[in-house]
């Protein structure tokens, strides 16, 4: 009774990982272009580069007036180890795109959390302008740190 | 049996070690080993519950929530402790309450609250690190050892 409950607990943990291993269908980045208070082209094709990368599978994006793109991308679970490798991949290719833009790109799950917020407002217009600058260098600075 | 205890031994002793040898209950290693795998990994869900708390409710990234996170395992491992629920669950685990950070902190707390009748300096003070010591000795001394290697290698391994 007792071995066969633990051989249970051992199948359960052994077939938890099954399903992140299946390939996640890529989702389609939002596109805002120019919706948005503030002009997203920018980001909306960074966020197109990005995502073409085979690692990616989910990406949110913000750029500003001041030429700045901020990106998340959301990396493939087996994937992950390579996140340094990737993270210089993409903003090497984005920066290839756009030379004078300033790039932020960040894989941390926070980032993409907020960035996904500001997406939505952006998309819904509930957002100043001002404060999507703030919510913007507040990002800045969580990257950077 | 050590081999140094084996010399000076009757044949009627030795025939009753072995006699003892046969009845001795074998030390359960792979249950052991399970328990502690399943009890450590539990600990780890916790603080990974506890990561992905901070840095989605409060201003961490997935990166700064890291101190957080041990500091509320340290403190609940301490509180635990204290109220003498941590050596049951260590009965049960074994390792796998050792091994994290919560061991060390159990290994801290504990100490100090042995030696507490003994004075606040030499009794608290002087014994607090008595377990955790030579963890911070060896690990200080390992990490001196790694990076003298790492040195040599890039200075002069051209790594």
């Amino acid at each position: 009774m007792k071995r066969s409950l633990l051989g249970m607990v051992i199948l359960c943990l052994v077939s938890g990982c099954q399903n992140l291993t299946g390939a996640t269908p890529d989702v389609r980045p939002m596109q805002l272009s120019e919706n948005a208070i503030i002009d997203q082209g920018q980001a909306d094709e960074a966020k197109e580069i990005v995502l073409s990368m085979e690692e990616v599978v989910e990406i949110k994006g913000v750029s500003d007036n001041e030429n700045t793109i901020y990106l998340a991308p959301r990396v493939k679970h087996f994937d992950r180890f390579r996140l340094k490798e990737i993270r210089k991949y993409g903003y090497d290719s984005v920066k290839k795109r756009y030379p004078d833009a300033t790039v932020f790109l960040s894989t941390d799950q926070k980032i993409f959390m907020e960035l996904e917020k500001l997406e939505t407002e952006l998309k819904n217009k509930t957002i100043s302008e001002q404060r999507l600058q703030e919510q913007l260098n507040k990002l800045k600075d969580m990257m950077k740190g | 049996m050590s081999s140094s205890k084996k010399k000076n031994v009757t044949p009627a002793q030795e025939k009753y070690q072995k006699l003892q040898k046969k009845h001795e209950l074998k030390r359960p290693v792979g249950k052991n080993c399970i328990r502690a795998f399943l009890v450590g990994g539990f600990i780890c869900l916790i603080g990974q519950g506890l990561h992905v708390f901070y840095y989605t409710f409060f201003d961490f990234t997935q990166r700064t929530a890291g101190d957080p996170t041990v500091a509320t395992l340290i403190f609940i491992s301490v509180l635990l402790t204290g109220f003498g629920m941590y050596d049951r669950i260590a009965q049960f685990a074994g390792g796998g309450t050792a091994v994290p950070v919560t061991g060390f902190a159990n290994s801290v707390a504990s100490a100090a609250i042995e030696h507490r009748t003994e004075g606040y300096v030499l009794g608290v003070g002087g014994n607090i690190f008595k377990l955790a010591g030579s963890v911070i000795v060896f690990g200080t001394v390992a990490a001196f050892f790694i990076a003298i290697i790492k040195t040599i290698l890039i200075q002069w391994g051209g790594l």
